[in-house]
């Protein structure tokens, strides 16, 4: 049950992680033109939450949705040639991109480490405290050897009312002649 | 004459009823070739998986078709009750025992000469590669056959459900030699030295114990 | 032996039982590793470790010495048996065997437990497996030929234990060629076993033998009373009660 879940939190979080070029594109009637567009770029012009059609159902712990992606061609543009005349305002618009692009895949990968971490701990925990075989074991030594009593006990109640029978007769036998 | 010689001449006695009527002979080769025909069927029959197979074949082959003629060999004794004359000749009993399982063991080596080149031919496998090997892994694996089969046919002889008995007995100790064959010609087949030297010697050790074995124990298993 | 024997060995492997059940349980420690070695790793679960699994080998290692045990007092009574003719030997033999049968059954059976945790199949065609399996059928095949073949069965059934005796050594020499089975240490004895585990393996190991003894003992009492019943029986024939 907990693998399903790491499961779908994983196929989540790696859909999340390049949602700003296949997800966008996909999805997102609005703009048609520009979906192949570098992904910083998107991540760096807005953060508004318009309810992205592709994240499942489950819930993610992960910091924050992803800004869909809304490309506007006249914003593009004008973005374009801001970063364009003026390199410390394009430095800046890059270094935010990579932060928050880093933050992202972070997320990503420790959700992967803790999905690691937790398959390990289960399959640990299963061996460890795996009681079934044990238990099976005991129980058929003692079937085994509850049997095997068994067989001996009747055995020789067995023989011991045929011997009694055997020399009832016998003395029976031999004291009549007389 | 010796011991030796005695059970010599009880070998040849047998041998030679059985060159005379050939009815063991005959009915262990029919019976062969129906194995393999049966393998044929049994088995995927491409020519890596007959690889695999094949060894296997062989030694169920030798087994079954020496199980009949160890248990016609020990019949013909029993219906004139000659074993009985046989125990009674002024001979070691060790003589007696070592004649029957020379000649036993001379069918089943016979029997498996046969079988060998049908397996090739039927189903084109290598085994003649190392003819010397082979045989000489044949010879013991007849030779261990014949000494725990006789023992135990012999003392059979006067048990009603001999038939049924006889391979409850001697398979389980037999089965070892057979793994043995088995592995020895698998080896062979897959030039595996090593393999073929360990099983090799297995099986001489095998035989060397239960003939040491058996010459000790056949004297009180059939005393009447 | 008297006929306080078997109750006192029954008593003593009583107790030796719940001192052992402890010693396993809890003076144990959980891991054992076999040494993740290239021989146990190929079949094993990849890890080389059995933890709480490990737990069978006491149980399974004792009940299988039990059982060569066993076939060697069942080996030994059989060639006094086939050289003195005194069927007290054969009373031995034939209880013996018939209690190595029920210890080989735990053997086999705890055994395919164990592989099933371990290796993820109840069964394995490995060399020791077969040929254990092997000997287990043998002394099956003894008990067969005791009740079928009537009156020669007695001296066919003896060679089969001294060939069944011969074959153990046999058992151990197949171990050398390429094989899987768990060793205690790399040459497979009990000096290399985990130090914190060798009591409680020997406490199991002489709780074991009291009970392997009760049982010989019971059964060989039983198969004494058979004779009785028997030679009854032809006394009985002759002074004509019985027909």
């Amino acid at each position: 049950m907990r693998s399903i879940i790491c499961l779908v939190l994983l196929v989540s979080s790696t859909a999340l992680a390049d949602s700003g070029s296949a997800a966008g594109s996909g999805s997102a009637p609005a703009g048609s033109s520009a979906g192949s567009g570098v992904p910083s770029a998107g991540a760096g012009s807005g953060s508004a939450p318009a309810a992205g059609a592709d994240t499942p159902s489950a819930p993610i712990p992960i910091p924050g949705p992803p800004p869909p992606v809304e490309p506007n061609p006249a914003a593009r543009k004008a973005c374009v040639e801001a970063m364009n005349g003026d390199p410390a305002f394009a430095d800046r618009i890059v270094k935010t991109a990579e932060v928050q692009l880093h933050d992202k895949l972070m997320a990503v990968q420790v959700t992967k480490d803790v999905c690691t971490l937790r398959d390990h701990g289960d399959s640990q925990a299963d061996v460890a405290k795996n009681k079934k075989h044990v238990l099976m074991a005991y129980i058929a030594m003692w079937l085994v050897a509850a049997g095997f009593v068994m067989f001996l006990w009747r055995k020789q109640q067995a023989l011991k009312v045929e011997i009694a029978n055997l020399r009832r007769d016998l003395d029976a036998a031999t004291k009549d002649p007389k | 004459m010796s011991t030796l010689q005695h059970a010599a001449r009880i070998a040849w006695k047998d041998l030679r009823i059985e060159l005379r009527s050939k009815e063991i002979i005959f009915t262990m080769m029919f019976f062969g070739g129906l194995l393999a025909v049966i393998y044929s069927y049994v088995f995927p029959t491409n020519l890596d998986m007959i690889k695999l197979a094949v060894p296997g074949m062989l030694w169920v082959t030798i087994a079954f078709a020496g199980t009949i003629g160890l248990s016609r060999a020990f019949d013909r004794e029993r219906e004139n009750d000659t074993m009985r004359a046989l125990l009674l000749a002024p001979i070691p009993r060790i003589s007696v025992f070592l004649g029957k399982a020379v000649a036993i063991a001379v069918l089943v080596l016979l029997v498996a000469l046969v079988i060998v080149p049908m397996l090739v031919l039927l189903l084109d496998v290598p085994l003649f590669d190392n003819p010397g090997p082979l045989l000489i892994s044949l010879l013991l694996g007849a030779i261990g056959f014949a000494v725990i089969g006789s023992v135990f046919s012999a003392a059979l002889i006067k048990v009603r459900s001999r038939d049924v008995l006889l391979p409850v007995i001697i398979y389980p100790l037999l089965v070892p030699l057979f793994m043995a064959g088995t592995s020895i010609t698998a080896g062979l087949l897959a030039g595996d030295s090593e393999k073929v030297g360990f099983w090799m010697g297995f099986l001489g050790l095998y035989d060397a114990a239960f003939l040491v074995v058996s010459l000790w124990i056949f004297e009180s298993m059939v005393i009447e | 032996m008297s006929r306080y024997a078997a109750p006192l060995f029954a008593l003593l492997g009583a107790i030796g039982f719940a001192v052992t059940i402890w010693m396993i349980f809890t003076d144990t420690p959980l891991q054992f590793s076999w040494q993740p070695n290239e021989r146990h790793v190929v079949l094993a679960t990849g890890s080389g470790s059995l933890f709480f699994n490990q737990k069978i080998f006491f149980w399974h290692v004792p009940h299988a010495i039990m059982l060569f045990l066993a076939v060697g007092v069942a080996g030994v009574s059989s060639i006094g048996f086939l050289t003195k003719r005194n069927p007290k030997w054969d009373d031995v033999a034939l209880a013996s065997v018939e209690v190595a049968v029920a210890f080989g059954a735990v053997t086999l059976l705890t055994g395919m437990i164990w592989a099933k945790a371990a290796w993820g199949h109840w069964w394995i065609w490995e060399k020791r497996l077969t040929m254990s399996l092997l000997l287990w059928m043998t002394l099956v095949g003894y008990t067969i030929v005791r009740r079928f073949a009537g009156a020669s069965g007695e001296r066919i059934a003896a060679a089969m234990a001294v060939f069944a005796m011969i074959g153990v050594p046999f058992i151990y020499t197949m171990v050398g060629a390429g094989d899987n089975h768990p060793q205690a240490g790399s040459e497979g004895n009990v000096a290399t076993l985990n130090a914190d585990m060798r009591p409680a393996f020997w406490s199991s190991m002489v709780t074991f033998l009291c009970w392997f003894l009760a049982l010989v003992i019971t059964r060989v009492q039983s198969a004494r009373m058979q004779r009785e019943v028997r030679e009854l029986r032809e006394k009985g024939l002759d002074a004509g009660v019985l027909e």
